[in-house]
């Protein structure tokens, strides 16, 4: 014990200059950081206020990295464990008395400071409480095994700062690398191949991928910490009980290819297309599915079909065909994970959009949730031009296929915009932002908020004309997600979510709304049920002749 | 039976295919000085870094204090003092904050040496080691381990680079710790070793070409000269232990590594020189010795090596 304190006081000695640095980096993100949402003098002296102070505390939380890198480099260098020249190699050191040090060196000059700084950070925007401690805890979990252990494993297996951040910097060269290489690959291969299942994994889940498309009940961050963590831990136990850097920098090297074999394996091996779905969204029967489809053409339903360009740049159909969704239980919504429409030709033609790349904007509920009350459903689907003109003069058959994620309302909370923050229980707090448009700017406790529908009127004329003379418009958000993990890997322990209405596009025509004080709100929270899916054929289709005013290009397959 | 202060067996340290140790076998007797010698890149300190356990051995097998050198770490460094030249101490640490931070680390550790050795050495307290002269850094690694008085010194060049003085007055501190200390120190410079170690092992391209006591040493040396008749023929083969064989006109020089008595000696010339006269001996000065060892052991490797080439290219031609 006396070794353990002797060392730490030494390396408090030694690294005093770079502590007060981090403390004070720390001490300023704790300063700046709530300018975001309180009305301080100082908030409108910065400008645009929100705006910059989230860049000054983007960047001080960056910061507060770096002078963790050089704190965590600076301590475990002071008795490199690389090389034979170090004068305490020679000293009666015990490791496990070295090691204890160091650790609680973090504790006492990351960990500490860390906390004191979340909790003043949630106290100060009024998320405070015993409920975040779990959370709280979680996030240091997460900083633990996926920021500090690696960069003490690094740390262990470099001689000095300057080698530390050069390894580093490959480190993430090779990341970014990675990255571009599955986007790219994966957007222009064509579909169904290994890198377009890769970009598949790296956007949904790539710790265990899933075999579904939302990643609800899956624990990514804390797969990806407790892997790092171990791994991490092992290298550095090993390095400081035995000095084996060699075989250290081999493991550390070894994690990230191992990351990425495993990718690639389970990207080769895992379902896609409709066998995917077929496993993950059972086909209900039709009493019990949670929604029925039917098509039909009339004035607001109409089919539209427009020419342009995909992502590649290949020419494409674009075609819209309307649904008529009718039978969701009250209080009940649905999220639209996937669609798969196929097109059957009477000379025994067939096409489907099975392999096609999904939009994985899961929340994106606007534009995914399926109610007869809410604009037009419809499912839009891409067909390469030469396809269409083959087949465009129809008779087909088409089937269409949904996979929903069923959500369940738990409890709405009722309110009127004040011109100050207004609390929703399990939600946050929202006030809004006079500035520009007006918005709804909601902060929550470490992690987004549980899935939320923000239903607000809103208004199309500014707020500043007389209070009869607002053309009021319904309008509705879905901010939060459906993952439950206690909190969100990050420094700072708040989260926002902005709920706008600004850009609208309705009826072919972009809208710009305004939130207006005094305004009715109501946030309703959804939970997750279940997974079904739902198909709908249609025979004897005709597409009509192409619409060049809708020639808008998009991708992958939604409802509308 | 006594347990060596240091005993190794075979101690092999290989880097990929080239042989930096060669199973090299000693044992150094406790209070004696013993001198590692051997030119540059001998293998010196790879034999020191393996037997302080900072790089494992490939193969063989050391003891320190009766302690497998693997086993070398945490408290048995209570007992061990090591200085290298090549050691990086704690430069933004001043001295006296070197000390306070080392005194814990050891129980033994006496303040009364201490402060002799500050006296002796004239070293300042308050400057820090980064600005200090590389004789000064060395005289605070000397009084860092020599002031917990251990069992076993091992120095690895102590004295390379510094000026005669500071190199007397790190030699004076040391020859008052014989007695109650091993020491243990590699040198390429004969010289300073020459007047106070007690054994002396001398390494040549990784292998330990011989380690004994320093009388044993110096008294089995002779430089050997003698008259013959110009017009004897030399014989056939000359005896393995008679290095640096010279002969210039009826002049007769050389070297005889095994040298017993003089009218042994003689009487090996005359069975060899029948005309030998004039036959006269002189006692050689350490650095002599180790500079014959090395001329023969490199010519006779090279000799060796170009054999090996020989037979391998006629092979090849074959």
């Amino acid at each position: 014990m006396n070794q353990i304190v002797h060392i730490f006081r030494k390396d408090t000695r030694h690294c005093w200059p770079e502590i007060v640095l981090s403390l004070a980096i720390t001490a300023a993100l704790v300063c700046i950081y709530p300018l975001r949402w309180l009305a301080l003098p100082g908030r409108d002296a910065l400008g645009t206020p929100s705006m910059n102070a989230a860049v000054l505390g983007t960047m001080l939380t960056g910061l507060v990295v770096v002078s963790w890198v050089m704190l965590i480099a600076r301590i475990v260098h002071a008795e490199s464990l690389v090389g034979v020249s170090q004068f305490w190699l020679t000293r009666p050191y015990e490791w496990k008395s070295l090691l204890a040090a160091k650790l609680i060196f973090i504790a006492v000059f990351l960990y500490l400071p860390l906390i004191v700084a979340q909790w003043l950070l949630l106290y100060m925007a009024g998320l405070n409480s015993a409920s975040t401690i779990p959370g709280l805890l979680f996030n240091l979990l997460l900083i633990t095994g996926l920021l500090v252990l690696p960069l003490v494993a690094i740390a262990t297996v470099t001689e000095n700062f300057f080698r530390m951040a050069f390894a580093l910097l490959g480190a993430v060269l090779m990341g970014v690398a990675a990255l571009v290489a599955i986007t790219v690959q994966g957007y222009s291969n064509g579909y169904n191949n290994i890198w377009n299942r890769l970009l598949l994994l790296a956007m949904d889940n790539l710790a265990a991928p899933a075999h579904s498309l939302t990643s609800i009940g899956h624990h990514k961050q804390l797969l990806f910490a407790l892997l790092f963590a171990t791994v991490s831990g092992a290298v550095v136990l090993l390095q400081y009980a035995r000095r084996k850097t060699w075989l250290c920098r081999a493991i550390l090297l070894a994690l990230p290819i191992a990351v990425a074999i495993g990718g690639m394996v389970k990207a080769h091996y895992a379902l896609s297309g409709q066998a995917l779905i077929d496993h993950d969204y059972p086909k209900l029967s039709t009493d019990a599915a949670p929604i029925r489809l039917a098509y039909g053409v009339d004035e607001k339903h109409q089919i539209i079909v427009f020419r342009g360009k995909n992502n590649s740049g290949a020419l494409i159909a674009g075609a819209r065909i309307p649904l008529h969704v009718s039978e969701i239980a009250e209080g009940t919504a649905l999220i639209v994970d996937h669609s798969i429409v196929t097109l059957e030709a009477a000379d025994g033609f067939r096409w489907s959009t099975e392999g096609s790349i999904p939009t994985l904007q899961k929340y994106d509920l606007p534009g995914r949730r399926v109610r007869d009350d809410y604009d037009v459903p419809q499912v839009f689907f891409e067909i390469p031009y030469a396809l269409y003109e083959r087949i465009k003069t129809g008779p087909l058959t088409v089937r269409i296929m949904l996979a929903l994620t069923q959500l369940q309302a738990t409890n709405s909370v009722h309110a009127t915009l004040p011109t100050h923050d207004v609390a929703v229980p399990g939600f946050g707090l929202c006030e809004v932002e006079t500035a520009g448009y007006g918005t709804l700017q909601c902060r929550s406790a470490l992690r987004e908020p549980q899935l939320t529908d923000v239903s607000a009127s809103w208004s199309t004329t500014p707020c500043a004309v007389a209070e009869d003379e607002l053309l009021l418009n319904h309008g509705i958000q879905w901010p939060g997600q459906l993952d439950r993990e206690p909190a969100e890997f990050g420094i700072v322990p708040i989260q926002f979510a902005e709920v706008t209405y600004d850009w609208a596009y309705q009826d072919r025509k972009f809208w710009m709304d305004h939130l207006c004080t005094g305004a009715p709100i109501t946030f309703t929270q959804y939970k997750y049920t279940g997974r079904s899916q739902v198909n709908l054929t249609i025979s004897n289709f005709y597409f009509p002749p192409e619409d060049p005013a809708s020639n808008i290009d998009h991708s992958g397959g939604m409802v509308h | 039976m006594i347990t060596p202060s240091i005993a190794t067996h075979a101690l092999t340290r290989m880097y990929g295919s080239q042989t930096a140790l060669d199973a090299v076998t000693l044992s150094v007797e406790p209070g004696s000085v013993y001198a590692l010698v051997g030119p540059n890149g001998a293998g010196k300190t790879t034999l020191i870094q393996l037997i302080m356990n900072l790089q494992p051995a490939t193969s063989g097998s050391a003891q320190l204090l009766g302690l497998p050198s693997s086993q070398i770490r945490g408290a048995a460094l209570n007992r061990i003092g090591y200085v290298a030249e090549s050691q990086e101490l704690p430069e933004w640490m001043t001295v006296e904050a070197l000390l306070d931070y080392l005194r814990p680390f050891y129980p033994a550790w006496d303040r009364e040496l201490e402060a002799q050795l500050l006296r002796d050495f004239a070293l300042p307290m308050k400057g820090k080691l980064k600005h200090l002269s590389r004789g000064m850094k060395m005289k605070a690694a000397f009084i860092g381990a020599l002031s917990y008085r251990p069992a076993l010194l091992v120095l690895d060049e102590p004295f390379t680079g510094l000026d005669p003085l500071v190199r007397d007055e790190l030699i004076q501190g040391l020859l008052e710790r014989i007695g109650e200390t091993t020491l243990f120190l590699s040198s390429h410079d004969l010289a300073e070793i020459e007047s106070f170690a007690s054994h002396v092992g001398y390494l040549e391209q990784g292998r330990l070409l011989f380690s004994e006591e320093m009388t044993t040493l110096s008294n089995r040396f002779r430089k050997v000269e003698f008259a013959v008749d110009p017009a004897s023929t030399p014989p056939p083969k000359l005896p393995p232990v008679w290095m640096e064989f010279e002969r210039a006109g009826s002049l007769v020089r050389f070297i005889h590594s095994q040298f017993a008595t003089e009218e042994e000696t003689r009487a090996e010339i005359e069975a060899l020189f029948p005309t030998a006269r004039e036959v006269a001996f002189a006692p050689m000065p350490l650095r002599s010795i180790f500079l014959a060892n090395a001329r023969t052991h490199r010519a006779s490797r090279a000799q060796f090596e170009s054999g090996v080439a020989a037979v391998s290219t006629q092979g090849g031609r074959a």
